[in-house]
């Protein structure tokens, strides 16, 4: 009884902040908004990147000094002039000195005998130079790259069929038809695309850091005596403190439910169709969360040293979990493996992903193990330590 | 039998023995002030009165009940003002005396009423809907009280209630406590201001080092002192040779001089009233006022301790 | 001089004590630097890549060679597709990938057989995998329709199609890349960014000493020193600053010395770089905390506001890929002008090649550091009391 009065006035408390309310929910769906439109290029939207335009040094290597024709025309396609900002008639000196200073980006050295060594079923060498900024020089190599790539096949197809006469008029790459797709991991069709998996590891993260509010509740109770004055009362030390983490913990379930539904609604994220393990999961999150920051809050002696520690700790386990970047390094996966986030992000994956109930169940499973053995330490700590005025 | 028994009760922080084999008796219905100088004992009793503190050695029995053996009932019986304000500053001041009543146990129409109650008692019906975060230091003071008295508590403890707020508060304050007796309660109060122990206490206990060095109503304590008498004279031109020589003369105890203010401590004034009077005039200081006061609870804490409550 | 005596004051009091130095020091920095030597290894390692070939034909055959032509991808084969999938689930980054059967056959017959890439979140990794899958697949099934033009067996097609894919591995034309090394190390933006991103807790908890303080009224106290107010505020952010450079000396020394990792960036310039990033994040964390009354909440918002800002600034991913109207707002975000700033260095620039960067850090600096100083003046709650 004395614990839902706690809990419900530590509710009352915390949703007059106005700061609460923007750190537990306009900002979670902010971020996850920014993830979504970042990578929304990763994502198979390509049309929206503009790449920036290449600056590109062009050098022709060999005795003539012509640029072959078949180059020629490929650097006027409209399609790809668009992607370049090319410098021709330049020396391999020039070109290289500009590529050190920056003004070139990426230089390519064609050799004038390129169109006569394709024909001829001989070999020919493009030599790029790569230059300052990574970004670029991977545009640069794909591009010419797959340039003497296709030529390469299309020599292959002269020389094999050629005895045949058909040549073959080589169909624009543009229009083939598209063999490589997307898979479906997803069991049951479920469609899935990789900005659920962002929203899944932001939420986890905000879920978490929801702890701190446990942390400045605990301490504020302290520092404005209403702590001195509730242990005066007829109450429990123990109704005192599982009432202000129950309250707590209700905000965190609230904002779980905005995320979900607010990604769901806006940007079109699909949880899957577990409700009620997702719901399960969110808890435990929580749980999590509470633990953490109890048992910091309780083990330290001032507010920002609390704050400071339960911070770190949730960023290094968002880090080893793969929640801002996947890691794909054996390390980092193995430590991951311990981390809350890990073991919420594979089941929610799954849900996602419409897996069978004992699928994710079996991650929900180890992440109900953490929880509750974070759920023991908080008590062990409490028990020990206590929570109490100082004198 | 006494409302509140406490025998021999003793509390150590380290070595140090902040409470020393303190014994207290309070009977129901009295308005008991407990009067200290810093770091005699006062909060620390309080806090074992109230289970905040592990009481070391001894007993307290608040309405037959120990306090060891029966926390929560006999924090069902007391309301503490303590003497940090304890509230909610991001929460209305109804709110604040309705989330405390609760868990007293108040519910329904009865929460509100003593809500309403408490709140009009106090003076702060018409701001029940602001923060503490608006008031002056008085008006917090007072809501401190309204947290603490909504389920009529037949013990009250105030811990130094007035502490840094302006005289008007101060007296409704005062008044304030006054009413709650009348209404039924028994009221510890605890202040180092001896004006106001002396103003609304029935009986007083003396502080000191973790004792108590003299209890009883204030009569019997003037008696204990009716030795002393005490002269305040405010004088233009005291010099530190005023001091000494009154100092050395026989009949005088104790010289306090604090600027143009000297407070003279002797058995008899009627005696020594000239002798004083001709010591200043020898030094040629002008004297502004002079009056002879009858031996109070500060004269009786100096005759006993040689010091001050201000020290 | 007063500020460098209030200064002094908070190092005692973060230093002063054995349990300062853990948490202010050991702890954090051992936490970056751990977080460096994870993250170099990752950037210098391989791109796993799990497969299945269920294609008889030599298609799915010369696919694989093609792909296995880039030194960096480990292509591992897997049981079956349900294993396949369930790796990609598990193990987050691993890019998988299936050729179904007869899928030299199908294009032979001029369909269009699909190759399905498996990835649980994208990376710039999987975005080149994929295209390669594209374009070869692509020309594939292009010499697939010249071969099926000519008619014949199955089997004479398939012998064909093999002919030619050969004759195509050989790669008689072929682009080479010379590597003038003249670039950033790659994932140097990634360890920068994450070294950013601890950078900015540790100064927020710094300046939520000073919050602290303002609550405490310590800080009131010594505004009614006969103390000017530019010189208490100098004081605090000195003292913020101090403890703040000594957090990156220590990250910078144990990276390079002990871990050996070379960022390629001189010690000078990088130590630099990262103390005028250093002056923004306590510019933004102490007008945050001057915003927020509430100190408790100023620190929840802190976290909250430094990882949208990485985000933004380029921490995690490569600001090209992003589109155009958030690199136009990234430019207010500091984070993009540390990485870029050392990224410059690193590849080659000089000091003057980054005085954009630098000028730009240190005017937010100053506009948030002056927002910051006037905010932080004791709250008139507080003085009320």
């Amino acid at each position: 009884m004395n614990i839902r009065t706690i809990a419900w006035y530590e509710l009352k408390r915390l949703s007059r902040h106005r700061t609460v309310l923007f750190n537990l929910f306009l900002l979670p769906m902010l971020l996850i908004f920014i993830l979504g439109t970042a990578l929304s290029s990763f994502f198979g939207a390509a049309e929206d990147v503009e790449l920036k335009p290449l600056s590109t040094g062009l050098v022709i290597s060999g005795s003539t000094g012509d640029l072959p024709a078949s180059f020629e025309a490929f650097i006027e396609n409209p399609e790809i002039a668009s992607m370049l900002n090319l410098e021709r008639s330049l020396t391999r000196a020039e070109a290289e000195s500009r590529l050190r200073s920056g003004e070139l980006e990426f230089v390519v050295v064609v050799p004038d005998h390129l169109d006569d060594r394709m024909f001829s079923g001989g070999s020919a060498e493009l030599e790029l130079l790569l230059g300052k900024d990574s970004v670029q020089n991977l545009v640069g190599e794909s591009l010419f790259g797959s340039y003497m790539d296709e030529a390469n096949s299309r020599q292959a197809l002269f020389m094999t069929a050629a005895a045949e006469g058909q040549g073959g008029d080589s169909v624009s790459i543009t229009e083939r038809p598209a063999y490589v797709n997307a898979g479906q991991l997803g069991g049951q069709g479920e469609s899935y695309s990789a900005v659920q998996y962002y929203a899944a590891s932001m939420m986890i993260m905000f879920l978490l850091n929801s702890g701190m509010m446990v942390s400045s509740s605990l301490y504020s109770e302290k520092e404005d005596h209403t702590l001195y004055r509730l242990q005066s009362m007829p109450l429990s030390g123990r109704e005192i403190f599982g009432g202000k983490i129950l309250g707590c913990s209700l905000i965190t379930f609230a904002q779980a439910g905005i995320i979900i539904l607010g990604s769901n609604l806006l940007y079109g994220v699909n949880w899957g169709n577990h409700v009620w393990l997702l719901i399960l999961v969110c808890v435990l999150i929580s749980i999590a969360s509470m633990t953490i920051a109890a048992v910091v809050s309780l083990m330290t002696s001032s507010a920002a040293t609390a704050s400071g520690i339960i911070q770190a700790v949730i960023i290094a386990m968002t880090f080893l979990s793969g929640g801002f970047t996947p890691l794909p390094v054996d390390i980092i996966r193995t430590l991951g493996e311990f981390t809350v986030n890990h073991w919420a992000l594979q089941g929610i994956l799954r849900m996602m992903l419409g897996a069978g109930t004992s699928e994710v169940l079996a991650c929900v499973g180890i992440l109900g193990a953490i929880s509750l053995g974070l759920t023991a330490a908080a008590l062990i700590v409490y028990r020990k330590v206590g929570y109490s005025y100082h004198a | 039998m006494a409302f509140l028994q406490a025998q021999d009760v003793v509390k150590r922080y380290g070595s140090k023995l902040s409470v020393d084999h303190l014994n207290l008796n309070i009977h129901e219905g009295e308005i008991f002030g407990l009067l200290g100088p810093n770091g005699a004992g006062k909060s620390t009793t309080i806090n074992m009165i109230c289970g905040l503190l592990k009481i070391d050695q001894g007993s307290i029995e608040v309405d037959g009940l120990s306090i060891e053996d029966s926390p929560l009932e006999v924090k069902r019986r007391i309301g503490l003002v303590p003497q940090d304000l304890a509230l909610y500053e991001n929460m209305t001041a109804a709110d604040n005396v309705t989330f405390f009543a609760k868990l007293y146990g108040l519910r329904g129409k009865l929460l509100k009423e003593r809500v309403e109650e408490a709140l009009s008692f106090v003076g702060l019906l018409d701001r029940a809907k602001d923060t503490p975060s608006t008031f002056s230091g008085g008006m917090k003071r007072r809501l401190n009280i309204a947290c603490a008295i909504t389920h009529r508590p037949k013990l009250i403890i105030m811990d130094e209630p007035t502490v840094g707020i302006d005289p008007q508060s101060r007296n409704h304050i005062l008044e304030s406590v006054r009413k709650l007796n009348e209404m039924g309660s028994t009221v510890i109060y605890t202040s180092h201001y001896m004006e106001e122990v002396a103003a609304i206490s029935s009986r007083v206990a003396i502080m000191d080092k973790g004792r108590v060095i003299a209890c009883g109503t204030q009569q019997e304590l003037k008696e204990q002192v009716a030795q002393e008498e005490k002269i305040l004279l405010t004088a233009d031109g005291i010099t530190p040779d005023v001091v000494h020589e009154l100092n050395m003369h026989p009949g005088i105890t104790r010289v306090l001089h604090e600027g143009p203010l000297l407070e003279i401590y002797l058995p008899s004034a009627q005696n020594n009233l000239q002798d004083v009077l001709f010591i200043c005039n020898q030094h040629e200081a002008v004297i502004q006022s002079i009056k002879c006061e009858e031996p109070d609870l500060e004269t009786l804490f100096l005759s006993l301790t040689g010091r001050t409550l201000r020290d | 001089m007063h500020s460098l005596t209030i200064a002094l004051q908070m190092m005692k009091r973060t230093l002063g004590r054995k349990k300062g130095w853990m948490v202010y020091v050991l702890l954090p920095c051992a936490i970056v630097t751990v977080c460096i030597a994870l993250l170099g290894q990752a950037n210098t390692a391989e791109v796993p890549i799990a497969y299945i070939n269920e294609d008889q034909g030599p298609a799915g055959e010369h696919l694989l060679q093609e792909l296995g032509r880039t030194e960096e991808y480990v292509m591992k084969p897997a049981g079956s597709v349900e294993s396949l999938k369930n790796d990609v689930i598990e193990k987050t980054g691993l890019i998988a990938f299936t050729i179904p059967k007869d899928f030299s056959q199908q294009l032979l017959d001029g369909g269009t057989p699909n190759v399905e890439i498996y990835e649980i979140a994208v990376s710039e990794a999987s975005f080149t995998v994929k295209m390669k899958l594209e374009g070869v697949t692509g020309r594939i099934g292009e010499a697939a329709a010249v071969v099926s033009k000519q008619g014949g067996t199955a089997q004479e097609q398939q012998a064909a199609l093999k002919q030619i894919l050969d004759q195509t591995a050989k790669h008689q034309i072929k682009a080479v890349t010379t590597d003038l090394e003249l670039y950033a190390r790659p994932g140097l933006n990634n360890i920068t960014g994450f070294t950013l991103l601890f950078l900015m807790s540790l100064v927020a908890s710094t300046v939520m000493l000073m919050v602290e303080d303002r609550k405490l009224r310590t800080m009131s106290r010594i505004y009614t020193a006969p103390v000017r107010t530019y010189e208490i505020v100098l004081g605090n952010f000195l003292g913020s600053f101090a403890l703040g450079s000594l957090q990156i000396l220590i990250v910078l020394l144990v990276s390079k010395y002990v871990l050996g990792y070379d960022y390629g960036v001189p010690f000078g310039i990088h130590f630099v770089i990262l103390a005028a990033f250093m002056l923004v994040a306590m510019g933004m964390a102490s007008a945050i905390a001057g915003l927020i009354r509430n100190p408790k909440n100023a620190g929840m918002l802190n976290s909250l506001i430094i990882t949208p800002t990485c985000m933004l600034g380029g921490c995690f991913w490569p600001l090209s890929v992003m589109p155009d109207f958030l690199q136009k707002i990234a430019n207010f975000v500091p984070q993009k002008w540390a990485i870029e700033a050392v990224e410059t260095i690193a590849s080659g620039g000089a000091l003057s090649d980054i005085a954009l960067p630098l000028l730009i850090l240190g005017l937010m600096a100053v506009i948030l550091l002056a927002l910051g100083s006037v905010i932080m003046r004791p709250s008139e709650s507080a003085v009320r009391g």
